[in-house]
């Protein structure tokens, strides 16, 4: 079942709060400080300042090292507080494609908020030494982290990847779709969060299919209505996705021993999702497992546009005809070549517009299907990701989106159409 | 600097009280969702400040920047000010109000 490290790090604050005072609690509390430790000693090494060696990455560092030592001197014990600290450690490491400074800045907050409450549990009849003094160190390190993140507080946008799921170990196909939809779209977060090393273009072609059958699902749920003929909605942006992938390979032939994670998992999401196509035959979970992670879809849009196609863009791992691309005066004999190996061209930022085009609508209309599915009702659910929802929110309440989404719902139309008047032979494949 | 009866200086007890004052307007403002208008509500009383009207004009201001004037003065505060655990409450509430959806 995927989980996020929001999630993780609540419930061991929560747990943390509700713990009973005794031997065997304080052990399990230093240790988890511990794990904390290496937390944030994963997040100072990847940085969590544009400035080397500010005062932010001092004192994360500062806090890192004390909840090491103190960990270090705790007894060995694995209880319910270590094992939530020792996920929580783990997930910052496997987010780490997924960060930027400013979200590392914002885990090391959510981080230094949890060791509070451990540090009070450890704090009872501590014997005097070493270990007491690294307490206080420890204490006294998590407020200035605190103190800097109230002088420099982290956005709504950033706190977002707290939220971001991470998919739990490969279940079978016959599993419940309550449990299928979270985790697969993990896995397709997580495929797309890498620029070096992108997913090819026949994989990003599954995700749209994916992502298509989600803001579809979505959007039933959101609304009781049908959409009415002709209304362009964020299944159609998704759609328009792969229309403006159409031209574009990575040229390569490559040979997968295994069909690649992504793929599998976008198959499974559409497979689920279109097996249930009537949402008043869904049950609550997979009700709330469908707003969940439509929460997520203008991330992978975000993720797509911003490292997946920029990649491409940069390494000119793109072939196209030069006849299916914007025309340009140095391409003339590529062009007048036609679909033969020699109209063949390396596609280029400019060659790309299109699709980057196609995905900035997707984005945009997928914020528009995910908030309208997120209901009072769909957000009291536990596990709802209420800070993607609220950085969805916030783009939202942007005096400038309204707008934007009016153009994005004309574009995505217009290059449906444009597509659908060009369908007919073309190329030769 | 004189303390006051409860061992806390009057400067100190100014920023809390100014900061009081921003959580409780942030708290009472149309455009703050209810998340963030609890976290507000928490935060101001967490302060343990002495209570008072809001002014009408503070609903003209994004509560958002109501909360960071209200955490910018209470990360101003000396290092250990700041480690009170009333006033680390009121900053962790602080940043649930900024986390928390319009």
């Amino acid at each position: 079942m995927a989980t996020s490290l929001g999630q993780l790090l609540d419930a061991l604050a929560d747990t943390a709060r509700t713990t009973d005072d005794s031997a065997a609690a304080r052990a399990d509390a230093g240790t988890a400080l511990g794990h904390l430790g290496r937390a944030l000693t994963h997040l100072r090494r990847d940085g969590v300042s544009p400035f080397a060696g500010d005062r932010r990455e001092q004192q994360v560092a500062a806090l890192a090292a004390a909840c090491t030592e103190l960990g270090v001197r705790a007894p060995a014990t694995e209880s319910a507080l270590t094992r939530l600290a020792a996920a929580a450690a783990d997930t910052v490491g496997v987010l780490y494609d997924h960060t930027t400074v400013t979200s590392r800045w914002a885990v090391a907050t959510a981080v230094a908020e949890t060791v509070t409450p451990l540090a009070e549990v450890v704090a009872h009849r501590l014997p005097a030494g070493p270990a007491t003094q690294w307490h206080t160190e420890v204490e006294r390190q998590a407020a200035l982290v605190q103190q800097t993140a109230a002088l420099q507080p982290p956005t709504r946008a950033d706190v977002a990847i707290l939220d971001r799921p991470v998919p739990g170990p490969a279940v079978d196909a016959s599993v419940d779709p309550a449990r299928v939809v979270p985790d697969a779209i993990g896995v397709l977060l997580q495929a797309t969060a890498r620029a070096n090393d992108p997913p090819s273009v026949t994989e990003v072609l599954a995700y749209t299919i994916a992502a298509q059958t989600l803001s579809s699902a979505a959007a039933r749920l959101g609304s009781t209505d049908a959409p009415s003929a002709g209304q362009t909605t964020a299944a159609d942006a998704w759609r328009a996705v792969r229309a403006a992938l159409r031209p574009y390979d990575d040229g390569s032939r490559r040979f997968h021993q295994h069909t690649p994670s992504g793929v599998t998992a976008a198959g499974r999401l559409h497979a689920v999702l279109r097996s249930e196509p009537d949402p008043a035959t869904w049950t609550a979970p997979l009700r709330a497992s469908v707003t969940s992670a439509a929460q997520h879809l203008p991330t992978l849009a975000t993720q797509l546009l911003y490292r997946t196609v920029r990649s491409w863009a940069d390494n000119g791992s793109l072939i196209a005809y030069a006849r299916d691309v914007p025309p340009r005066e140095e391409r003339v004999a590529a062009y007048l070549r036609g679909y033969q190996p020699g109209g063949l061209v390396r596609v280029d930022a400019t060659d790309l517009q299109p699709v980057a085009g196609a995905l900035h609508n997707a984005r945009l209309l997928s914020l528009s299907v995910a908030d309208q599915a997120a209901d009072p009702g769909a957000r009291a659910t536990a596990g709802f990701p209420r800070r993607a929802w609220a950085a969805n929110r916030a783009l939202l309440d942007d005096p400038q989106t309204p707008v934007a989404l009016s153009v994005a719902v004309q574009q995505a139309h217009q290059q449906l159409q444009a597509r659908a008047q060009r369908s007919g032979p073309s190329r030769a494949r | 600097m004189s303390s006051t009866d409860n061992g806390l200086n009057p400067d100190l007890l100014a920023a809390r009280a100014e900061a009081a004052a921003l959580f409780a307007a942030a708290s009472r403002n149309d455009q703050a969702g209810p998340t963030a208008q609890l976290h507000c509500l928490a935060a101001a009383t967490a302060l343990r400040a002495p209570s008072g009207p809001v002014p009408a004009t503070a609903d003209a201001t994004d509560p958002d920047r109501l909360v960071e004037q209200a955490l910018r003065i209470l990360g101003n505060l000396p290092a250990a000010d700041f480690a009170h655990p009333d006033v680390l409450a009121a900053a962790q509430h602080g940043h649930r109000a900024l986390r928390a959806p319009r």
